[in-house]
């Protein structure tokens, strides 16, 4: 073995001058300087294209609107305020910063082949253009986005929409792509976080967008609502009401599209149903349901079909998060005499305890890559949220805070972290970046506000 | 927080819970103070390596430091030394060590120590200090063979180094991952970038590549080289180290 260690060695020295001459010139080792964001001008769309201004009158001759019709076709969405909209969306990201249209060389307006040198010149890393066009019925939104040092068009897409709808949608989803065509995951500009909030008296669930903005109420029962989670389609929330006997069952929120009401009907006599998480595929649910005695995981078809125990004993077990491939939940269990984090296969084989530390952890939520699972965990009497590597079950803080931290949830590109913190007395909502940086708080003035999930992207 | 808490509480276990812990406690405590208080065995003769091994035990205090891993079972303690009470501050999260943690490391902090150390260097770059940090040293076949580099040559790549870093971008999420891209740059007399460059060793991550080949054409011209050709570079986070 020695012998066999140094005779590699003696090799590696024969060979290193050999090496050495062959390279001859230093490697030049760079290691990032200032620089954090990229610098983006954004172009105001111009208004519309040629071929756009002549389709609609080749559909209108005859009828009597016509010519109103033609007349308001014309009227575009203000490209200056869209423009405005996009650098909002494109700065929420924090990996854009846009550039002022006061330093401009280039036009203010898109055209369709900027000088690049323009942009690079004003210290613009990209640029984002774009067009207009449409119909009385539709809009397209057509988008282009160059990265200026090498001139070339990294992304380009056409997003179209109903006539009346708002301009904010596209305006989020080129944000979205442009993070996406920079670092290679898409932004969440057009996500929802849903969450519980007593601001009217009682506790509701409600809806927002990630930055916080347009709240708006999911449920107005007058009961008791509690653990939203959103379907992998974005199109509905299930939730846990005490709305109906005053027992906790659950119901399903939804968009329009799907029936909202109970989910698992046939049980409502049989068990209490304390939450509800959809699988990755959105088929099925990973249930908390008890029987009076014993509160256990479950798995079912949304109907409530196929109903199985994942798990049950005389211990409590509560609060189940899928792994990203539906293989695996973790939840917890107070099996050992203290709450604690486990994982067990999907089909209930292989449970294994995760944590080991700490008294109390609670709220585990699994990361969309799969590589971590967020956990609450009572340090001093309050408690702090921790990154489990689900792996080698190690343990990293990610927020540390005096007062009670709690309920992460993950957005899907899995860069940031939700969740629900009493610093300021009352419980609000925050975002973190999944290595701690950017903290914000996304509710303002309004009860408290607890049990985020942050919803799926929107196709 | 999870309504399953509410039952945990109602039940019995947290009662016998709780007298576990104070036992558990008191005999850590118990175990604390035998080893702080009692005496050293210094007469005794005693194969020097042992020794030295039980002072090292008493200087550092049995539940563990920072370094989250590995504690047995007896949890409590843990997490209370790890995280005394703390001012208001909430950014400041002691940073994790174990090798897993690149990519969680917390942001805040290593945001300031990084723009220290980069007045550090830069101020080392401006006094044209010969080695700039030993770890990059290591890695340039420069620390290993001096005398075969000159001096102008090593002079030169420090502005080089100077100048790309505050072309390129990095943006949050690439600064704690274990990522490192290896690039061949072909320069004309006057410090132009001749085609595109090439990635000679990829991070295996295709968009922070992309970003290093774009922070590259953006920092064109570099200050023009002892020599034009081609000029091998390394773009690393720092952290990777």
């Amino acid at each position: 073995m020695r012998a066999w260690a140094c005779s590699i060695f003696c090799a590696a020295l024969l060979l290193a001058p050999a090496a050495l001459a062959e390279i001859e010139r230093p490697a030049i080792v760079v290691t990032p300087g200032a620089p954090q964001v990229y610098r983006v001008a954004v172009q105001r769309f111009a208004q519309a294209t040629p071929a756009a201004e002549l389709a609609p009158p080749a559909v209108e001759p005859g009828e009597g609107g016509g010519t109103t019709a033609a007349t308001e076709a014309p009227a575009l969405p203000d490209a200056r305020v869209f423009r405005e909209r996009l650098l909002y969306w494109l700065e929420f990201s924090g990996i854009f910063e846009g550039i002022d249209e006061a330093a401009y060389l280039g036009p203010e307006v898109s055209s369709a082949e900027p000088r690049c040198s323009d942009w690079s010149q004003i210290g613009a890393d990209a640029l984002v253009a774009g067009e207009f066009a449409g119909d009385a019925e539709r809009l397209d939104v057509v988008f282009r986005i160059w990265d200026t040092a090498r001139c070339v068009v990294l992304r380009e897409h056409r997003y179209r929409q109903a006539r009346g709808a708002e301009i904010e949608t596209p305006a989020r989803r080129i944000a979205d792509d442009a993070v996406a065509a920079f670092i290679g995951r898409r932004g969440v500009a057009d996500t929802e976080i849903a969450f519980v909030s007593d601001r009217g008296g009682n506790k509701e669930i409600y809806v927002m967008s990630a930055d916080g903005s347009r709240v708006r109420a999911a449920t107005a029962n007058g009961s008791r609502n509690n653990f939203p989670d959103w379907s992998p389609d974005a199109n509905a929330i299930v939730y846990t009401s005490y709305r109906l006997k005053n027992r906790p069952l659950l119901f399903l929120s939804t968009r329009g599209r799907g029936k909202p009401g109970l989910v698992l009907p046939d049980l409502v006599e049989k068990r209490d149903q304390y939450r509800g998480v959809f699988s990755p595929g959105g088929d099925e649910l990973a249930l908390v349901l008890s029987n009076g005695g014993e509160t256990d995981i479950f798995r079912a078809e949304l109907g409530g079909e196929d109903l199985r125990r994942l798990r049950g004993g005389r211990a409590i077990q509560v609060s189940p998060s899928w792994s990203p491939d539906a293989e695996q939940v973790a939840f917890v269990s107070d099996r050992s005499g203290s709450p604690q984090i486990y994982v067990i296969d999907a089909d209930g084989t292989d449970m294994r305890r995760l944590t080991f530390d700490g008294v109390y952890n609670a709220s585990p939520a699994w990361s969309p890559d799969g590589l971590w699972i967020a956990y609450a965990t009572l340090v001093n009497g309050q408690f702090d949220i921790w990154l489990c590597d689900p792996q080698t079950g190690e343990s990293l803080p990610l927020v540390t805070h005096p007062r009670s931290d709690e309920s992460p949830s993950w957005a899907p590109n899995g860069r940031k972290l939700v969740f629900s913190s009493k610093r300021r007395g009352r419980a609000d909502l925050y975002v973190i970046d999944r290595d701690g940086a950017n903290l914000r708080r996304i509710t303002r003035d309004a009860g408290n506000n607890t049990s985020p999930d942050w919803g799926p992207f929107r196709n | 927080m999870d309504l399953g808490m509410r039952e945990f509480r109602g039940s019995g276990n947290r009662e016998a819970f709780r007298r576990m812990l104070k036992w558990s406690l008191a005999l850590h405590a118990g175990l604390l103070v035998v080893v702080l208080v009692a005496p050293a065995p210094s007469g005794v003769a005693m194969p020097r390596a042992i020794q030295v091994d039980l002072v090292a035990a008493r200087a550092a205090p049995p539940p563990t430091p920072p370094a989250p891993p590995k504690a047995p079972p007896p949890p409590a303690p843990r997490k209370k030394t790890v995280l005394p009470e703390r001012p208001r501050a909430a950014k400041p999260t002691p940073r994790p060590p174990p090798k897993r943690s690149r990519e969680v490391v917390l942001e805040p902090e290593i945001r300031e120590e990084k723009s220290l150390e980069e007045v550090l260097a830069e101020m080392r770059d401006d006094a044209g200090e010969a080695a700039p940090a030993p770890v990059v040293a290591a890695r340039e076949p420069s620390a290993r063979n001096a005398q075969a580099v000159p001096e102008e040559v090593l002079k030169w790549v420090r502005a080089v180094k100077r100048h790309v870093r505050r072309a390129w971008v990095v943006p949050p999420g690439f600064r704690s991952q274990m990522l490192e891209t290896h690039v061949m740059v072909e320069l004309d007399a006057g410090g132009r970038v001749i085609g595109r460059p090439r990635v000679v060793r990829t991070s295996g991550n295709p968009w922070f590549d992309d970003g290093v080949v774009r922070g590259i054409d953006k920092a064109s011209p570099l200050p023009a080289p002892p020599e034009p050709g081609r000029w091998p570079f390394v773009f690393a986070p720092e952290d990777s180290f």
